[in-house]
């Protein structure tokens, strides 16, 4: 049966490949910036079609393959407004165009897939949404996702595990409330439901889509506090390789008490991937090592991994698209300090634990445009995580989790979008800690876009998800969402969403039984669903072409809110459903440009006002106040630019943790302020195969903690160079 | 450009903001609250027990229930069996707890048959209660300062003349 179905598939590929055979034409051109510099990574897109490719190092792209015709080309990248060109080919191939992408201060011509599955303008949407291009990832150096979306405005990440707009507060990675997806496919683990950052090789990455507020209208369960969906980069018609190299090292602890070692601690990685397109068939690759030997004691980590994607057009109407992404990795463990005279060193027994792990996910993408209107996606997944706990308590877990989804979009015309899909979804675990498990979900979703002649634009969707776990009464909800946009003026845009938001508990809040450095967790039998209503309001501004300014108001009310607490009988955390929360906010972002755009500053802040209604108290892990600050300058090749972020002290954490000495001194927690400086050049666009950065992160060495008994990295230096050819 | 003046000023507030440190041990340094001393053992140990721990509670215990993990705040390390003269303080003998500046209610050692730890109180029995008799206080109470640490909260242990038992006990 399996032998057939592969058959199968092959002749499918086959049939499919065997387009007509006619004369071909090809477009090729050049995408440059206003400055008159190639754009790196630029996508250019025959609109209507899967036809596409990205920009080479020279900022020169080609499409072959073409009949005659007339074609629209659409040229788009992170910070630029997109493109449209219209080519006519007649009897000859096209060459030699020049394309000018304006940066934008706002992403106001820019496009963004995730807020409805399918491309929507930036501008048009009706909740708040925020962008992070490849360029910024490539400058700031950041090594994992989370590094990332740290800088975001609204977002917020305690250790590895991500909160938008303080839906999530700390529970080691268990139950994440933002859906986190590479391509469109969703990349948290089976067992823990947790986001493991380091899988995705940045490098690889076009750009990050952020949507702030419940979206389980469309994704599900994970999504009602956000999204997070990752965009690969589209592959280049030239070959390119690509190798990136870093190396880092940590300073002294700000205080002679906390030294534990007099040697040199430093990270290290490399990175090397290729890309290229053979016929119809493209191809990427990347291999990469990450190595760090932490600034604490106990804390080393070592990475190997490997990413691959595949990219076949069958015709300019039907493409298939097969990825893959997978690492081994050896971890120690630092859970905890031991004290607050020894920060920086774990509890004497936890030394020499460790975590070796290997995580593995296969996703496909099969597109085919049925029709000018009509537009039909399947996108299947498979995803193994195993990791093991090499220390007392030898927890280990192997988990696999299988999902598909199938996506029509139908335009009616201009005014009436049409989206629906279903998903289905099923887990299996093998552990020792949360047993041996089942769980499978189902979801079943529509949404329209209705745009009015007057420039008013209603979103109203619902979705249907049925959840079960093994040993639980199968729990199913209904999720509806309406938004709203609405352009008062060509620089004024209201914006506002309702919508309500599921999530079923994870396998690991539900069975996690185990104790590890002294922490003892333990099931909760009767743990529900959790579910909220969420509103947004927002208005964007746009002065003129230099400033921009967005404001949003948020408002969620949580009913069976699942958190970790300490059961006061036996001293062991349990997942419960803390009956009621609410959670309120305002969040204010500008974004400014100066002296022809070559000075960029943002700046954004958000309030947050995050309640347990019951206890009349703030929910644990959430600051009220964030400040999100950055500038930077760009002169010719060079540029210079600064980062500072801020949050308020956390008012509420784990009281119990501290109170009964698990985490010794864990009480001992500051604001959060820190300050990065970068200088870089790109010789690029001098025609030399080389960009360098420097970066100086927490350049004041400030000494603070995101999780009790966890002390952020301290100051670090490091080194990066890209070299493309 | 007005907007930038305004901008600049911020970004150097944040600076000027940012550069007290963040976390520093010397707060902790000068901060010791707690307490330690010895607990005497008087007469012959019961075959039968198998735990015993110097505890503190918070409040009061006025019913069986007022037994639990919320108001208990410090179980010292287990004291062995048999011993007589038993030396402690509450940071380096310390199974769990932590000590903050404040009243608390009762001190006490307690003992119990159980192989294990746990908070059921019908399988506890108080063997001694301390005594502030310098300052006057309620048997049991005990008063931690901020920036004192008192080293003769000594506790007497009399098997032949045991304590009071609080409510709840083994029936």
């Amino acid at each position: 049966m399996k032998k057939f179905g592969i058959i199968s598939f092959f002749i499918l590929i086959v049939f499919l490949s065997q387009s007509v055979k006619a004369q071909t034409y090809s477009i090729s051109g050049t995408v440059l910036d206003s400055r008159n510099k190639p754009l790196i990574g630029a996508n250019v897109i025959i609109t209507n079609t899967l036809t596409g490719t990205a920009t080479d190092q020279r900022g020169n792209f080609l499409i072959s393959g073409l009949r005659g015709g007339k074609y629209s080309l659409k040229i788009s990248m992170v910070g630029y407004e997109t493109n449209i060109s219209e080519q006519n080919i007649d009897s000859y191939s096209i060459s030699g165009i020049v394309i000018k992408l304006n940066s934008v201060t706002y992403q106001a011509g820019q496009v963004i897939v995730s807020a409805g599955k399918y491309e929507q303008n930036l501008i048009d949407l009706p909740v708040s949404a925020s962008l992070i291009s490849a360029d910024q990832i490539s400058k700031k150096n950041y090594k994992t996702l989370d590094e990332a979306i740290r800088d975001v405005p609204g977002v917020s990440v305690t250790l590895d595990q991500v909160s938008i707009r303080g839906s999530s507060g700390y529970s080691r990675g268990a139950g994440s409330r933002v859906f986190v997806a590479f391509d469109g496919i969703p990349i948290y683990t089976g067992d823990t439901g947790e986001i493991i950052w380091e899988l995705i090789p940045v490098n690889e990455i076009d750009r990050i889509e952020i949507i702030k507020g419940a979206t389980s209208s469309l994704y599900g369960s994970t999504a009602i506090g956000g999204v997070i969906n990752i965009l690969s980069k589209k592959i280049s018609s030239t070959p390119l390789t690509f190798v990136k190299s870093y190396i880092g090292v940590y300073d002294n602890p700000a205080h002679d008490q906390w030294r534990w070692n007099n040697k040199i601690r430093s990270y290290n990685g490399l990175t090397v991937s290729h890309t290229q397109k053979i016929g119809k068939l493209g191809i990427s690759a990347s291999v990469y090592r990450t190595e760090n030997y932490s600034y604490r004691q106990n804390d080393y980590d070592k990475l190997l991994g490997g990413y691959f994607k595949l990219s076949y057009n069958f015709t300019e109407k039907s493409a298939l698209d097969i990825w893959g992404t997978g690492y081994a990795r050896q971890r120690e463990s630092f859970l905890y300090w031991q004290d607050f005279q020894n920060i920086l060193v774990p509890p004497s027994g936890d030394i020499g634990d460790s975590q070796p792990s290997n995580r593995h996910i296969v996703g496909l993408t099969y597109i085919h445009v049925i029709s000018d209107q009509f537009v039909l996606s399947i996108k299947p997944s498979v995803y193994r995580t195993f990791w093991r706990d090499d220390s007392e308590s030898s927890n280990n877990s192997t988990s696999y989790l299988y999902r598909a989804e199938l996506q029509g979009i139908y335009k009616f015309d201009q005014k009436l979008t049409f989206i629906n899909g279903l998903e289905t979804q099923f887990g299996s675990i093998k552990s020792n800690i949360f047993g041996n498990r089942n769980s499978e979900s189902f979801g079943l979703f529509s949404q329209f876009e209705y745009n009015f002649k007057i420039p008013f634009k209603v979103t109203a969707g619902a979705r249907y998800s049925y959840s079960k776990l093994d040993g639980f009464s199968a729990e199913s909800s209904l999720s509806p969402k309406l938004g709203i946009n609405y352009k008062i003026s060509p620089i004024v845009v209201l914006r506002g969403s309702v919508g309500t938001g599921f999530r079923a508990p994870t396998l690991a809040e539900a069975y996690t039984s185990t104790t590890t450095s002294g922490l003892s967790i333990k099931p909760n039998p009767n743990i529900k669903s959790e579910n909220n209503i969420s509103f947004e309001t927002g208005i964007n501004y746009q002065l003129n072409e230099n400033y921009n300014l967005d404001l949003a108001i948020y408002h969620n009310e949580y009913y069976n809110f699942i958190e970790p607490v300490l059961d006061p009988l036996d001293t062991k955390i349990t997942f419960e459903n803390i009956t009621r929360a609410r959670i309120q906010g305002i969040e204010l972002n500008l974004k400014s440009s100066y002296f022809d755009n070559t000075l960029n500053i943002n700046l954004g802040y958000n309030y947050l006002y995050p309640r347990d209604i019951e206890l009349n108290k703030d929910l644990n892990y959430r600051s009220r106040h964030q400040v999100i600050a950055s500038a930077e300058w760009n002169v010719d090749i060079f540029t210079i630019g600064a980062g500072f972020r801020y949050l308020s002290r956390i008012k509420e954490i784990n009281n119990e943790l501290v109170d009964f000495g698990l985490i010794p001194n864990g009480d001992k927690r500051v604001d959060i302020k820190v300050l990065d400086l970068r200088f870089g050049a790109n010789l690029f666009t001098r025609g030399f195969p080389l960009r360098i950065y420097l970066n100086a992160y927490n350049i004041l060495n400030y000494t603070y903690v995101e999780m009790i008994g966890n002390v952020a990295p301290i100051r670090n230096f490091s080194v990066n160079a890209e070299w493309l050819f | 450009m007005k907007l930038l003046k305004l901008i600049f000023p911020i970004f150097l507030l944040l600076l000027i903001y940012s550069c007290d440190g963040g976390l520093s041990p010397n707060i902790e340094e000068n901060i010791k609250p707690g307490f330690g001393g010895k607990i005497t053992f008087i007469g012959s140990w019961n075959k039968d027990i198998n735990l015993t721990y110097i505890v503190l509670f918070k409040d009061p215990l006025l019913t069986e229930s007022d037994f639990n993990a919320n108001n208990l705040k410090f179980v010292s390390d287990p004291i062995p069996k048999g011993t007589k003269e038993f030396f402690y303080n509450t940071i380096d003998n310390k199974s769990f707890g932590k000590i903050d500046p404040g009243q608390y209610a009762y001190l006490a050692v307690v003992q119990s048959p159980a192989l294990i730890l746990n908070l059921t109180r019908s399988s506890w029995t108080v063997a001694g209660i301390y005594t502030d008799v310098s300052n006057n206080l309620p048997q049991g109470k005990i008063i931690v300062t901020a920036t004192e640490f008192s080293n003769d909260v000594n506790i007497v242990c009399d098997f032949n003349n045991p304590p009071p038992q609080p409510p709840g006990g083994s029936k």
